[in-house]
């Protein structure tokens, strides 16, 4: 039995073009508020940095915000304040991203300011030694304040040894403390560049225009040839490993599984088994191994997955459980595994397409926010998955059976793997 | 002589060649160099539109309940937003029992159990879901409106006729028990619990939602059950509903919802606490936090206090502008002291203050609080100027269509303009309400507010260091 989809299931009823200087145009129109998400973003991350020189990429990020040629010192933030826009910016391992939610009347704008900062940044020595404080200060408070963060940085260096994924995103504090400016202007004039950038822009704005306009501000840019990054092709992870930690000021314990599996640049449509797994065992309160794990045996008071196909230098699949109160962690993870097995042998056709309906029927909210339809669309085009991948994942979902979920169960357990334990000191073993 | 005239000539061109030169230059310079918003947004193709779609009062015909309704078709989704006001974590009489009563009402009912109510929630992507903040007791749906008959049916009897299944309720009641242990690990929560404290003293609003670790083990279903009863009733009910609906299925879903839920509850009277708002620093010591944090707290004005305005833009300039704010720029732009410093007014009931904080690492911790004290000194004294009043002003109406993204906040806004009693034309009037503002009342309501003599900093982690 099929699910009955439209013809043409769109996910966002977006349109994609690319400019002539090579930069991607993604737009979602969405004519409920008179508004705009104006998104770039740069496929440059953590992962692009030379070694010993973490938290480049971050830096540089925050200093986007001091003053270009034109738009000089806090000008790009006092422009944007005057005229009603939410701006802000994140990095990643893979990408760098700056986004504006602007009133329509406001989108060029917020188009005029990105694609200035684009190519003229200017990074005075006195806005660089300020801003490379406050990057540390960030560290110290989103990062280091939570005592869990021990742990989780200790889990990605061990998942990914010698792979750049392995770095933390803000550098540790004396790469911070140690970056020059000549750091961060090699990542600016490497990679900020419009064949290296994707444009998303979601809101109440026609596809065409929008276009047109891309090219008025965006297409002057001259494209610049980019730097082969060697790292991608030779780090590879090929030891199972474990990490068992006791750490002060934390009272819960956890568990956590990790998997290197392919994401979307190796594996292409083949991620759609893996999406359709991590739904039917970890995610929500109906998955399968929250229902055995939480709801019947007691054994944990949460658990859940996680399925990474966006890294674009290798996809994993995660499980998180937390035991209960009085199970040891051990048990826990042994009761995981049998849960695991077990919920791969109830795996039948009827079960598989009662989880792909719960997938396919909420669809219909990506469109209702344009920020968020941007944030996705986003993600997964400088993923670098095409205009019909995104809008077709209803049909993508549709197709996977069950051969293919029990075949990329295999693939997982079978795959280089880490097994993390964190408990509280002076916890029982 | 006979060159002269010539040279002459020439000499009158070169000055024509330069004056060409400097022109071209100058209009270069303004091409290249200089950028110019106003311009821009002046040859904009894209011109400012109004949020269209219209707020209008309906009431459901069997239980007489009024509620605010705003049609929005662009998409095949209704939202409804609801409170039951004032009966939030103030009312609890074990400390978390409103919060654990929003956990257990989508734990199934008495025809469905936990598990088959949460599938037909997935399978027909129905969003249902509780929660209690110290004021009120929220709740809200979403759903396709295609599945709009059982998303009302499953909400209604989520509300009259909640299952309590007893290995459910345990569940959840460990859940809970480790969410406090979560979120004790997080310095953050640690600080907010001393700020409580030291506000509220014994006073209802000094815990959190969530609760205590010692009262959630003794809470029992009847004491959810008494909750219910006495607090989920029609006589605090705010709601509204926003989307692909017309105004008559508007009315039935209240009907079909609320009509059942009883009349009257418990007394609604709120005891409003009495905050002693004298300045003082109230320091905790844990040296092994990488960071010195900080949340301050003074008072503040109701929400429909003629100073609300006034006060929302001084604080607006202080501390709620982000990168921007005076005390981001005093603290983080020029002097790299912290990753940021903010304020902002919490509109508690009967307890209106403001609050926000920072964090810094203990070397700078005595520089960063000088300049915050020094800051909120001078908007006492000085208040903000007529360029920090425009500003202001343009980033609030410019930014005022942004609220309208998503259709689940739109249901929300409803709730709040009955809530407040901003009146139903309020979206329409709100920008002329900021406009209306003058510097003058701006300035006396931040000297007012403003008072070093009323600001009260809660400090903790490695204070002792640097202090002594």
């Amino acid at each position: 039995m099929l699910i009955a989809l439209p013809a043409k299931a769109e996910l966002f009823g977006l349109k994609g073009y690319v400019l002539k200087n090579g930069m991607r145009l993604a737009v979602v129109p969405n004519h409920k508020a008179p508004i705009a998400k104006h998104m770039v973003w740069y496929k440059v991350g953590a992962a692009d940095e030379e070694l010993g020189k973490g938290g480049s990429a971050h830096l540089l990020e925050h200093l986007m915000f001091r003053g270009t040629q034109k738009v000089r010192g806090q000008s790009f933030n006092r422009i944007l304040e005057e005229n009603g826009a939410e701006n802000n910016a994140f990095t990643a391992q893979d990408v760098t991203v700056y986004h504006e939610a602007v009133d329509i009347s406001r989108l060029e704008l917020a188009m005029a300011l990105e694609a200035d900062r684009m190519r003229n940044l200017s990074i005075d020595e006195n806005s660089f030694e300020t801003e490379r404080k406050i990057v540390y200060q960030e560290r110290k408070q989103v990062v280091e304040n939570n005592p869990l963060y021990k742990f989780s940085e200790e889990l990605q260096r061990v998942f990914w040894q010698d792979h750049p994924y392995s770095r933390p995103i803000t550098g540790s504090e004396s790469e911070i403390l140690s970056l020059t400016r000549k750091d961060v202007k090699d990542i600016y004039n490497r990679y900020y560049v419009p064949n290296n950038a994707v444009l998303v822009i979601a809101g109440d704005i026609e596809p065409d225009a929008v276009y047109r306009l891309a090219e008025k501000y965006y297409g002057k840019i001259k494209p610049v040839t980019l730097p082969l990054n060697k790292e991608i092709f030779d780090a590879k992870v090929e030891s199972q490993t474990a990490l068992r930690m006791k750490l002060p000021d934390i009272e819960l314990p956890r568990l956590i599984k990790k998997y290197h599996v392919p994401g979307y640049t190796e594996a292409k449509d083949g991620i759609y088994p893996y999406i359709v797994l991590s739904k039917y065992l970890g995610e929500g309160e109906v998955s399968k191994l929250y229902v055995n794990l939480v709801v019947k045996s007691k054994i944990a008071t949460g658990v859940s997955t996680d399925y990474n196909f966006v890294a674009i230098r290798g996809g994993s699949f995660s499980i998180s459980a937390i035991p209960a109160k009085g199970v040891s962690v051990d048990d826990l993870k042994s009761a995981l595994e049998s849960a695991m097995k077990q919920a791969m042998s109830e795996l039948d056709a009827k079960t598989l397409q009662k989880y792909k309906k719960q997938m396919l029927s909420g669809l219909m909210y990506a469109k209702d926010n344009p920020n968020e339809a941007a944030q996705v669309v986003g993600m997964l085009a400088s993923a670098g998955m095409s205009d019909d991948e995104i809008e077709n994942y209803a049909n993508n979902i549709e197709k996977v059976t069950v051969a293919d979920v029990k075949k990329a169960f295999n693939t997982i357990i079978n795959s280089t793997q880490t097994e993390a334990m964190v408990e509280p000191e002076g916890a029982k073993k | 002589m006979s060159h002269r005239p010539l040279y002459a000539k020439r000499h009158h061109r070169r000055w024509l060649w330069l004056l060409f030169a400097v022109l071209v230059i100058f209009w270069g310079w303004r091409y290249y160099f200089v950028f110019n918003p106003q311009k821009i947004i002046e040859n904009s193709e894209f011109k400012n539109k109004s949020f269209a779609s219209e707020v209008v009062e309906i009431t459901a015909p069997k239980s007489g309940i009024k509620a605010y309704w705003m049609q929005e078709k662009s998409n095949p989704i209704v939202s409804m937003s609801f409170v039951f006001a004032n009966s939030g974590s103030v009312r609890d009489v074990k400390r978390g029992t409103a919060n654990f009563v929003a956990a257990m009402l989508t734990e199934g009912n008495e025809q469905l159990s936990s598990q088959s109510f949460k599938e037909k929630l997935e399978e027909y992507a129905i969003g249902i879901s509780f929660s209690a903040d110290k004021d009120d007791f929220s709740g809200s749906m979403v759903t396709l409106k295609e599945n709009l008959p059982l998303a009302k049916d499953l909400l209604h009897k989520a509300l009259v006729a909640p299952r309590m299944d007893e290995t459910d309720f345990v569940r959840i009641k460990n859940q809970i028990l480790q969410s406090l242990e979560y979120l004790h690990e997080k310095p953050q929560h640690r600080l907010r619990e001393l700020t409580n404290k030291e506000i509220f003293g014994n006073h209802a609003y000094a815990y959190e939602p969530l609760g205590q670790i010692n009262d959630i083990k003794t809470i029992s279903v009847e004491g959810l059950r008494a909750f219910i009863k006495g607090n989920l009733t029609r006589d605090r009910i705010y709601a509204g509903i926003a989307g692909d609906i017309s105004r008559e299925e508007a009315e039935k879903l209240i009907d079909e919802v609320f009509a059942d839920l009883p009349e009257k509850g418990n007394d609604k009277e709120v005891i409003i606490p009495e905050i002693d708002f004298s300045a003082r620093e109230v320091d905790t010591v844990d040296e092994k936090l990488p960071q010195v944090l900080t949340a301050i707290v003074a008072p503040s004005v109701e929400r429909l206090d003629r100073d609300f305005y006034p006060l929302y833009i001084a604080n607006y300039v202080f501390g709620g502008a982000g990168l921007n704010s005076r005390v981001n720029q005093a603290a983080r732009e020029k002097e790299g002291l912290t990753y940021g410093a903010h304020t902002g007014m919490s509109l508690l009931y009967g307890a209106p203050h403001l609050v926000g904080g920072f964090s810094t690492t203990p070397q700078n911790f005595e520089r960063m609080s000088k300049i915050f004290a020094d800051e909120w000194q001078k908007m006492g004294t000085e208040g903000i100027s007529k360029e920090e009043l425009t500003a202001a002003k343009n980033y609030l109406i410019n930014s005022y269509n942004l609220r309208f993204a998503d259709i689940g906040t739109l249901s929300a806004i409803l709730v709040s303009m009955q809530k407040e009693n901003l009146g139903i034309d309020f979206l329409q009037k709100r920008n002329f309400y900021v406009e209306q503002v003058t510097l003058e009342r701006v300035n006396r309501a931040a000297k007012k507010y403003f008072s070093p003599e009323k600001l009260i900093f809660i400090n903790m982690g490695n204070i002792k260091a640097e202090r002594n």
